[in-house]
């Protein structure tokens, strides 16, 4: 059965973001008011990640479950994350916990056991800045992803696939990605086809929208152009999806609009849950 | 406790015995189910410590030993809470660790108390999450508890926390009569023998007849490789009504 490889240190599975960092992001965030798009994608990929290796974090260190990479695409197309560069665009996953850009303090409302709530302070750890500038080039990060993924596949064959989460406000400008997402989603590993999700940031204050089967629910045309190069959730990922909450009717797809996407590293399977939500 | 061990006790009518693997790739320190249990008090038990959540290993481990050495008493659940936080404080330095240490480590759990009575032993069980109970007669599994089908389990179970909470304790009691065996493991030993006894093949009474730890491991290898075992760490308990033994337990 596909997508049922086990994800584990000697057979992990692969991560990457595409991240838009172009001119456009400038723009106000629909989705919070008072925020840019490229603050709402910074946003968006750090609690990725920081998710990501929370889910891999153990009492002796973080289990290497995972390789990470973050194409950035705006001025340049090219490898963003600490520890990454063109020759090695993926990071395991404990390479980037221990090389966060820095550690912010913050604060926040916990349940105190009694019925009440008190403040706690924590560390956040910051991987990306808000950047914008240049093209919005996803065609050539698309064309790049594949390059990376195939290499990927090439070394862990029966890998659980791949997932590729791209992160735009979806206004391509250097080519149509429609073909380019379609041959991404063509490579495959034993265990299945890459799956790649879609995370729209939009300027209309439209609510929010997650895992949609059907395009007309979109009202904007980049919206529908991300639905379509969007993967399909397999049956396994729908079950995982349905058990977080989400309503899922028909072939739903790995998109969101106007949401953040950090529900998709809870379909993850490493092993057991603990459902408290984060 | 070694990476698979065997504890025997035959100077009464209840045998013990219990095994505990760890998931293929991984070391014995890395296990994360517990296995304890004490004939002379009439206690045993199985957790299997959530893999997201920190200290996971540890807290099972606090778990069943609380249980089977403490006893289900009115807040049992306190000791083995304030052990578990000293045990990991001073491991919380990175900022995941911290987060993560803020959560808890989290388990399944399953607890057996018995008492002897004129004929049969009285048992009660009570569980969180997905570690099950298989009682078995004449080769048969005559009830699970608390989950009956291979399709109830899934990757969230409900779990004990080592930060408080009140888990949802679900409840069972029966006989244990001369004869009859009760079977104690964690999820994915137990989702294989449901699906066995769905499939009229009921794995039990075979575990019945394994003695060695190599001979559980092996086991456990074959039913892995067959594609009918996740790989997943591990823990069984076996509790039988032996009728010729010389003692009765207390």
């Amino acid at each position: 059965m596909a997508f049922s490889a086990e994800i584990s240190r000697t057979n992990p599975t692969c991560l990457l973001f595409l991240v838009d960092q172009s001119k456009s992001m400038d723009g106000p965030f629909g989705g919070e008011e008072g925020k840019k798009k490229s603050e709402g994608v910074a946003d968006a990929i750090n609690r990725l990640l920081q998710n990501l290796v929370l889910k891999c974090a153990k009492a002796d260190g973080v289990r290497d479950y995972f390789h990470v990479g973050v194409i950035g695409y705006g001025s340049e197309v090219a490898p963003k994350l600490a520890g990454t560069d063109a020759q090695q665009p993926l990071a395991p996953i404990s390479v980037v916990a221990n090389n966060p850009l820095r550690l912010e303090q913050r604060k926040r409302m916990v349940d105190d056991g009694a019925g009440g709530l008190v403040e706690q302070a924590f560390r956040f750890p910051v991987w990306f800045e808000p950047t914008a500038g240049g093209k919005t080039a996803m065609n050539g990060a698309l064309t790049l992803a594949k390059e990376v993924l195939t290499d990927f596949i090439a070394t862990y064959p029966d890998c659980f696939p791949p997932l590729v989460i791209n992160l735009t406000d979806g206004k391509p400008t250097d080519a149509n990605p429609l073909d380019a997402a379609v041959a991404l989603k063509a490579l495959k590993s034993t265990d299945g086809n890459v799956l790649m999700f879609n995370a729209h940031l939009s300027s209309s204050p439209a609510p929010p929208v997650c895992f949609p089967s059907d395009e007309n629910m979109l009202a904007d045309k980049y919206a529908k152009l991300l639905f379509r190069m969007s993967s399909i959730l397999p049956p396994k990922l729908m079950g995982a999806a349905r058990d977080e909450g989400f309503s899922i009717a028909g072939p739903a797809r790995g998109f969101v609009f106007n949401a953040d996407l950090v529900a998709v590293i809870r379909f993850l399977d490493i092993g057991t849950r603990v459902a408290a939500p984060r | 406790m070694g990476w698979c061990a065997v504890k025997a006790m035959n100077a009464s009518p209840l045998h013990w015995r219990s095994f505990l693997v760890p998931k293929d790739g991984h070391t014995p320190e890395e296990c994360e189910d517990a296995v304890a249990g004490d004939v002379d008090l009439g206690r045993f038990a199985v957790a299997d410590g959530a893999s997201e959540s920190f200290a996971a290993g540890e807290w099972a481990r606090l778990l069943v030993d609380a249980f089977v050495f403490t006893g289900p008493v009115k807040n049992w659940l306190t000791r083995p809470r304030e052990d578990w936080s000293k045990a990991v404080t001073g491991q919380a330095v990175s900022w995941y660790a911290e987060e993560k240490f803020t959560l808890g480590g989290h388990a399944t759990f399953l607890g057996l108390t018995t008492r002897m009575t004129d004929d049969a032993i009285e048992w009660g069980a009570v569980a969180v999450g997905d570690a099950c109970l298989f009682h078995l007669v004449a080769g048969a599994c005559l009830s699970s508890f608390p989950l009956g089908r291979p399709a109830d389990f899934n990757t969230s179970p409900a779990l004990v926390g080592s930060k408080g909470g009140t888990p949802a304790w679900k409840t069972a009691r029966g006989f244990l009569r001369p004869g009859e065996a009760l079977l104690l493991t964690t999820d994915a030993l137990a989702q294989c023998l449901l699906t066995t006894a769905e499939d009229r093949a009921f794995a039990g009474p075979g575990l019945l007849c394994l003695d060695e730890d190599d001979d559980f491991a092996l086991w456990v290898a074959a039913q892995r490789m067959g594609g009918k075992l996740k790989n997943d760490d591990v823990a069984l308990g076996m509790l039988e009504f032996v009728p010729d033994a010389d003692e009765a337990p207390q």
